[in-house]
């Protein structure tokens, strides 16, 4: 194993840049901690901005190494607590592994069959994506999700039904919420975000199960995720394991930080930050995305 | 690359961050207990992910 494959693009020989990476992952662990996220949704955003000067499937790649230290803490702290559903998370999770997989493919593909001159096409793309996640996000962050109604996944008819966690009269369909997860994976994949904020609604409100079970229930599918589709960025060599290494040391400082300041803080005060955060993540998005259409344009 | 080589790099992009964060989870968990104060596995110290359960209406 050569340094080229550990760190593709010389950030070791870079103390500015290791500070900075550094800086990133106490943020995004600050963040995390904070508001209950994994901060994917910030990272792929701000390592995608012109300073840095990584590589688009680096910063996509690297950003999903870094989600399995995240997820994986967080699945510690759940599994000693002992209120993980195991058997229904590993459903779901098989199918967020699939799509998350495939979706690093596909990136991983698509910065191949875009390189050189074409590729500000795979750029714009990735950041289209990214936006309308993070509309997705906002959406959900403004308007309250109410889990009482019967969710999509309640009345599809397609077995296997299982009962649905915190319901004893509620079942929903087993296939359909692993189809849905896998749809969910491509997406989350393709960004390189652990993909938190897009699973948990998706269990809430697709699958109808209480914010508390899918919370945790999340957290298993997370970490699936985030091992799959950083497998598939790796063995394309698109991962910066120094990269990752920074910011991982960061973020599970930063993350300690965050979850008490988080006990100090009001849930509604959580709420609207959190609502900023996503904004700022969608402005820097677009702000990047408008530089390079007007390099296009020139 | 060969697929040995290839094989172990993702291996260790896994195992990495992963032994990482669980390692200093168990540092700061190990802390809380030593400190003595409110108890590390109380469910008021769970942490979640996606957005803030409150935001999802519970």
């Amino acid at each position: 194993m050569t340094l080229e494959m550990l760190d593709p693009t010389g950030v070791l020989g870079s103390p500015g840049m290791i500070l900075a990476l550094f800086g990133v992952g106490v943020l995004i662990g600050l963040i995390g901690g904070l508001f209950g996220v994994g901060g994917g949704f910030l990272l792929t955003p701000i390592l995608l901005l012109e300073p840095f000067g990584i590589p688009d499937h680096i910063v996509l790649g690297s950003a999903s190494c870094h989600g399995v230290g995240i997820a994986a803490t967080a699945l510690r702290r759940h599994l000693r607590i002992g209120r993980v559903d195991l058997k229904l998370g590993l459903g779901v999770a098989a199918g967020a592994g699939l799509g998350s997989y495939c979706g690093s493919q596909l990136a991983s593909g698509l910065a191949v069959l875009w390189a050189g001159d074409q590729q500000i096409t795979f750029q714009l793309v990735l950041r289209a994506v990214l936006l309308v996640v993070l509309g997705f996000v906002a959406v959900v962050t403004a308007r309250p999700i109410r889990p009482d109604r019967d969710a999509l996944l309640q009345r599809l008819p397609f077995g296997p039904l299982r009962p649905v966690p915190g319901y004893s009269d509620k079942t929903f369909s087993l296939s359909g919420a692993v189809v849905a997860a896998c749809l969910c994976g491509l997406v989350v994949g393709f960004l390189g975000i652990g993909g938190g904020v897009v699973y948990l609604p998706l269990l809430v409100v697709a699958v109808g199960i209480q914010p508390i079970y899918a919370a945790r229930i999340s957290l298993i599918v997370v970490l699936c995720s985030a091992l799959c589709s950083t497998a598939g960025y790796a063995w394309r060599g698109n991962v910066s394991l120094a990269i990752a290494a920074f910011m991982v040391v960061g973020s599970s400082l930063g993350v300690q930080a965050g979850a008490m300041l988080c006990q100090r803080l009001h849930g509604d005060r959580v709420r609207r930050y959190f609502a900023m955060v996503v904004l700022v993540a969608m402005a820097l998005t677009a702000w990047r995305m408008a530089q390079l259409l007007q390099h296009a344009a020139r | 690359m060969d697929h040995a080589t290839r094989a172990a790099y993702v291996l260790l992009c896994l195992l990495a961050p992963a032994g990482w964060g669980l390692w200093v989870e168990w540092v700061f968990h190990a802390a809380r207990r030593r400190r003595g104060g409110r108890d590390a596995d109380s469910p008021a110290d769970e942490p979640t992910t996606g957005p803030d359960r409150e935001t999802l209406g519970e």
